[in-house]
This record gives structure tokens, sequence and C-alpha cells, in this order.
């Protein structure tokens, strides 16, 4: 009988073990996760001056970061204006562009910047940018933007052009 | 006929007289066939197949092409190659004016540019000469998709298109194959 008594109560601890390195395997995915969502409602990419983001919750006002994809990446401010679905609005919804990328899950926000704004990425978090880099390369119809903190990537934005172009992204 | 100077009006040509296809049928012979069986494959096991683009007009590529190398000063206007049925006159006479003329289509076209794109519209495509299609695939949880040869394979769905290597050996055995840098693009090569 001890015996037995001795062999459940191993089990039980084996069992236990499993449990919490289970609770923290749960944990590490989870706050991994709340990491993707976090990044993908707060950074959307931008050709001129719409901002294209998997968010639909923006309302006017808000203010944020931009950066600009100059030969130097530069950092100026824009404000939300509206949502938009127009292309005299926004680049990335005209015809042969719109139903790649609404499909794609973005909602696209007209902005306001005293600064022309030709192709960016848009940060809407209040956290410190510092150490972060901002990255753009074209595929062959269209253009991939990434985020990248300690070199790894953690957004990646596809804005699908509609024309055919030469890639640069390796 | 008296050719008309580069500009905003060409913009508004192009739109009406040289537009692009999301016609499996404007696609090649060939490539059409593969498309259509393919995409019969999809939605008898489920899918919905949305095409977005499938033929595009060479005429609008060469729009494309020249305003951007001209209004970024990448060509002289006089570079510009000619095209039948597109009586553009690139060449102003003044640089600026030409530059000028060039930029409006840059901007009506919404053309992306540099410093990071660095390449010109291109002239030539797989889109262009009918042998590449644009189209989304999607559905609910797992379905049981037959290739070419009959066999059923079992396929998830996922969100990142082009991590869907099982979908892409399904296309691929009907002769329609993956590019996997841009989500919707599928073609006779993979290119």
């Amino acid at each position: 009988m001890h015996h037995i008594g001795r062999i459940t109560e191993g089990k039980m601890k084996i069992i236990n073990k499993l449990i919490s390195l289970s609770l923290i395997l749960l944990c590490v995915a989870c706050a991994n996760s709340k990491e993707n969502i976090k990044t993908s409602s707060n950074i959307g990419w931008m050709h001129g001056n719409c901002l294209a983001i998997k968010n639909a919750d923006l309302v006017s006002g808000i203010e944020f970061s931009v950066f600009n994809l100059n030969e130097k990446v530069t950092k100026t401010t824009a404000s939300i204006l509206n949502i938009t679905q127009s292309s005299d609005d926004c680049f990335a919804l005209l015809d042969d562009r719109k139903v790649v990328n609404m499909d794609a899950g973005y909602s696209f926000y007209l902005v306001k910047s005293q600064n022309d704004i030709e192709s960016a990425i848009g940060v809407l978090s209040a956290e410190d940018h510092g150490g972060l880099e901002f990255n753009e390369c074209t595929t062959s119809e269209g253009t991939v933007f990434s985020v990248l903190r300690n070199n790894q990537k953690i957004w990646e934005g596809y804005y699908y052009l509609g024309y055919d172009i030469d890639a640069t992204c390796e | 006929m008296p050719q008309k100077k580069s500009g905003k009006d060409w913009v508004s040509w192009a739109n009406t007289s040289a537009k692009n296809s999301n016609k499996i049928d404007d696609l090649e012979t060939t490539f059409k066939t593969n498309v259509k069986a393919f995409q019969k494959a999809l939605k008898d096991a489920g899918a919905t197949v949305t095409v977005s683009a499938t033929k595009r007009s060479n005429k609008r590529a060469y729009l494309f092409h020249w305003s951007w190398k001209i209004s970024l000063g990448k060509c002289k206007p006089s570079d510009a190659t000619k095209m039948a049925g597109v009586d553009i006159q690139w060449d102003h006479g003044d640089d600026v004016k030409s530059k000028a003329g060039a930029n409006e289509m840059v901007k009506g076209f919404g053309l992306a540019v540099p410093p990071k794109s660095t390449n010109a519209p291109g002239l030539k495509s797989n889109h262009i000469s009918g042998k590449a299609i644009d189209m989304s695939i999607k559905w609910t949880g797992s379905i049981k998709v037959k290739k070419k040869d009959g066999t059923e394979v079992q396929v998830t769905y996922m969100q990142n298109v082009n991590s869907n290597t099982v979908l892409h050996a399904i296309g691929e055995s009907y002769g329609v194959k993956k590019l996997k840098t841009d989500a919707p693009h599928w073609s006779y090569n993979g290119r």
C-alpha cells in the first residue's frame, strides 16, 4: 500500500511540474501574441497623406509619429482626420489596388500633416521609439514596410501597388 | 494627328482606354485553362476565389514606365520610345515642363517613387503577357482540394497565403505557381 502511495505521489509531482511548465509557456505565448496584437494595431504604412493600419477604431485628432522613408529616415508628426474608402484621399485605394489592400484587413485614414509625406511608417504608440529601425523594399508588385527592434522584426506591412516592378527585397 | 503633351489628361485616358483586366478569359490560352481548372477544384472544395487582376494593359505600363523615369530625371524626355496607339508627346521642348507633365502622371497613377523605390514600373511582365493572375483564395478551417491528378489534399487556411505550401503544391499541379513575395500573385512560372 505504501509502495502504491509513493508511486501516486511521484506521479502527482510530475503532473504538477508539467502543469507549471505549461502555464509558463502559455504566459510567454500570450505575452508574444499581445505584442503582435499591439504592434499590428499601432503601426501602419503610408503613401502620401493616407495611413493604412489594421485598426478600425481610430478617431479624429489622434496624433502619431511619422517615420519618413527618405534617404535618411526622418521623424515628423501627423494627426488622424477621418477614415476613408476614397481613392481621392488615398493612393492605396486606387482602382487597381483597392480590393487587395482592403482585403488584407487594413483600414485607411486621411491624415493631416505640416510636412509632405511620400512613403512612411506611422506609429501610434507613445512608447520610446529609440532603437527602432524602419525599412522599405519592393517586391514584384508591391512594397514591404518593416520595423525592427534589436534586429528582430516586430512588424511588417505589405502594400499592393497593382503594377509590375523589379523587386529590391532580398 | 498631333500628339498630346504628357500630363494629367493621360491619366484620364488610361483609366478609360488602357485599363487592366480582372477577367480570366483575357488570360493566355494555356494558362487560362490551367487557372480555370485550379479555380474549379478550389470552389468544389468550398473555397471562395476573388480575382483582382489578370492581363495588364501594355499601354498603361508604357505610360507608367516613362512618366516615372522622366519625372524623376532618370532619362531625357527624348529617350522615351514610341508606342502605337499612344500618341503622347513626352518632350515639351522645355525640360521643366516635360518633367512637370510626367510628374502629373506619376501623381495621378499613384506611382511609388525613390529613394526606396529605385526601379521604374516594368514594360514587360507575366501579367502583361496574360500569364499571371492576382486572386485571393479564402475558406474556413480545412478543406479537401483535388490536385490535377485527382488526389485529394487536405489544406488548412492560413492568413499568410505566402506560407501555405500545401496550397501552393495544389496550384502547381495545375500549372498555376505561387509567387511567395506577393500575396495574391500566381503565374505560369511562379514569377
